[in-house]
């Protein structure tokens, strides 16, 4: 196969310019192998690593990652609740290694950009012609007066997976009847834009089939709007009886948002209460997402904005047909710590697009990267890119909704294909309600989504 | 000097758009599937059971189902809406490309219950077609189904 998508490849490639395939420089024939290191082994670098090697076996490929277990963040809000065992998230490295990549468990510590060398805590260098940039994000605990990061031990975020999901789950189930979880949620861009609604059902889910009815989840937006607001508004009415934005309603689920005192800017461990210009809300438990930054090695290795807005700042910026880094040709930044493009819905009405931090669009981006990275290095000229977006929320029994997206790059840049995107029907085109069936089905591709991108990016 | 630089500016413009123009001519339809993998497994073989593998398809088929998603003659809970963004001429290519790779079964885990079940009909099946074995067997099926249905 791979031998096959290599041939295909670079024939394609050649047919697209105006070089003959003959003459192409072949790195079969090179006597140094060209070589491509990644840094971090999620759903980004992982892909991205897989997919150099399906194009061009001969380019010599090194992941580096700490861990030697990833477990995935999509559908952790599932083991919060109780519906799926961590086990099912977890996943190692030996289908990459099978491919042929080698895999360092190691932590990348500096990239020497002129030499093209990166190093590692475990005292190795290693020299590149292209690297991936895709550490993921780091969290910020600036912002909330009182927050640290060692209260996370107490207020856990469950925005990495692993441990945290694990006692943001012992947290509920310890939680009485007629307590209040809260859900803090950053100013964006944060990675998952649907994850705390997600979240917000899961649990009321969860209080309806544990004896905990009279129990809150309230939900303290930064934002002003989220992430399939119609869609999640119509679940939580039919299955948490939510009726408006605003504390003190009487439905399961309650909804602040920023411009309402949403935004959290105070906590009193003590007292476990939250504070915003606006109120004050007392948890019992209390599930604060910090807000988000491109991983720290993407800022130390000079690739992240200094300035701008949110989307700017602290965000590595990209080209967009190759997914390159706009200030180092030889490095590709894909996955949570790029940006490529801004949400309007995190309150800018000029974007033209939005292009969310998820696992499904880091590994379009992946792709994208790995090929014009075997192109680049097999003398080829850039393949068109297409990036894609689905994201399924799992809301309650038998009921998902998700929404889609399609980019592709016109004039050198992003553009947002709206055609080609939008969320699950909130009606039928009739506007009769939608039948329980496409909400059933949906919920059932989240699990045959997940099984599939595990294996499309670490199989 | 200035305007040398310009000269070159446009040469480059030129190779770039002779290139832009090739590659509208023929859409890269290897990298527009390679997202399609995400969903449908890589190489389009799924192992997530929710999930069709798409791979070793008749091209006719899968061009006639993408076609009727964008005309919104067909309905689906998602694929309705990505494939609106697509030319007919990528969902001609996508259509011929996955027809052309090998269907590759995916063995899934089952529960032994389950196997002693579909034994038990397929045994079943294989006994003589007389009329009146016909009309029993076809009671124990619909009795069984019923089972199945009462206790799922
Ligand atoms: C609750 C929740 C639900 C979600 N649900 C979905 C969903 O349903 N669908 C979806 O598409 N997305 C979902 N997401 C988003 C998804 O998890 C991320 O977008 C995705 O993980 C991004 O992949 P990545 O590879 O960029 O980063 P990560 O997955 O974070 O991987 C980064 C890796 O880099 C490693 N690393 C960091 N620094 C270094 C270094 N210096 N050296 C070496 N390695 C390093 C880390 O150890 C890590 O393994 C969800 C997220 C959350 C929190």
């Amino acid at each position: 196969m791979s031998q096959i998508d290599r041939r295909t490849f670079i024939k394609a490639l050649a047919a697209a310019s105006s070089a003959s395939a003959l003459s192409l420089p072949s790195l079969a024939l090179a006597k140094t192998k060209a070589k491509v290191v990644v840094i971090g082994g999620g759903y980004a670098g992982a892909t991205a690593a897989k997919y150099v090697k399906l194009l061009d076996k001969d380019i010599e490929v090194t992941l580096i990652e700490p861990n030697q277990i990833y477990v995935s963040c999509p559908l952790s809000n599932e083991v919060v609740v109780g519906h799926r065992d961590i086990k099912t998230l977890a996943v190692g490295y030996d289908g990459l290694k099978k491919r042929g990549v080698t895999v360092l468990h190691d932590l990348v510590t500096g990239v020497d950009r002129a030499k093209k060398v990166v190093s590692t805590k475990g005292g190795k260098k290693l020299a590149y012609d292209a690297l991936v940039m895709s550490p993921g994000i780091d969290f910020q605990y600036t912002g909330i007066e009182g927050y640290t990061e060692a209260l996370t031990e107490q207020f856990p975020h469950a925005w990495k997976a692993g441990p945290q999901t694990l006692l943001l789950k012992k947290q509920l189930e310890a939680m009485p009847d007629g307590g209040v979880f809260v859900i803090v949620v950053p100013k964006g861009p944060f990675r998952c834009p649907p994850g705390p609604y997600e979240r917000a059902s899961l649990v009321a889910n969860y209080f309806q089939h544990h004896g905990k009815k009279k129990s809150k989840v309230i939900i303290l937006d930064a934002n002003d709007s989220h992430s399939k607001k119609g869609l999640f508004n119509q679940a939580w009415a039919k299955l948490y009886g939510w009726e408006k934005e605003g504390l003190g309603t009487n439905g399961m689920i309650e909804w602040v948002k920023g411009a309402e005192g949403g935004g959290v800017t105070k906590l009193d461990a003590k007292t476990k209460t939250v504070s915003s210009d606006f109120v004050d809300v007392k948890a019992d438990v209390l599930n604060i997402i910090p807000s988000h930054k491109a991983g720290k090695i993407a800022a130390d290795a000079g690739l992240t904005g200094a300035e701008g807005n949110n989307f700017e700042k602290g965000w590595c910026k990209v080209e967009p047909m190759t997914m390159a880094s706009a200030l180092d040709a030889n490095i590709y930044a894909i996955g949570d710590s790029c940006v490529a493009g801004e949400m309007p819905l995190y309150g800018n009405p000029n974007a033209a697009f939005d292009m969310p931090k998820s696992a499904h669009i880091a590994m379009t981006q992946a792709k994208v990267a790995a090929a014009a990275i075997v192109a680049k290095l097999n003398g080829l000229p850039t393949p068109e890119p297409y990036y894609a977006n689905t994201c399924y929320s799992v809301v309650g029994d038998d009921y998902g909704i998700s929404v889609a997206h399609l980019y592709r790059v016109v004039n050198g840049t992003f553009k947002y294909i709206p055609e080609g995107s939008g969320v699950s029907m909130t009606t039928m085109p009739d506007k009769s309600p939608v039948p329980a069936i496409y909400r059933k089905l949906e919920a059932e591709y989240a699990d045959g989504w997940l099984r599939n991108v595990i294996a499309d990016a670490f199989g | 000097m200035h305007k040398v630089h310009q000269g070159i500016a446009t040469a480059m413009t030129a190779v770039g758009l002779m290139l832009a123009g090739l590659a509208q001519a023929a859409p890269n339809i290897e990298g527009l599937a390679r997202t399609c993998n995400n969903c449908h497994g890589t190489g389009g073989v799924s192992v997530g059971t929710s999930m069709p593998s798409i791979a070793g398809l008749s091209e006719a088929y899968l061009k006639h189902i993408m076609m009727e998603w964008k005309s919104g003659a067909r309905a689906s809970a998602n694929m309705t809406r990505l494939i609106k963004g697509y030319t007919d001429e990528e969902i001609a290519g996508l259509a011929a490309y996955y027809a052309k790779l090998p269907w590759t079964p995916q063995p899934q885990k089952v529960g032994a219950d389950i196997l002693a079940k579909g034994k038990e009909a397929t045994e079943d099946q294989q006994r003589p077609q007389d009329g009146r074995g016909q009309r029993a067997r076809r009671r124990r099926v619909l009795r069984r189904a019923r089972q199945v249905r009462e206790r799922a």
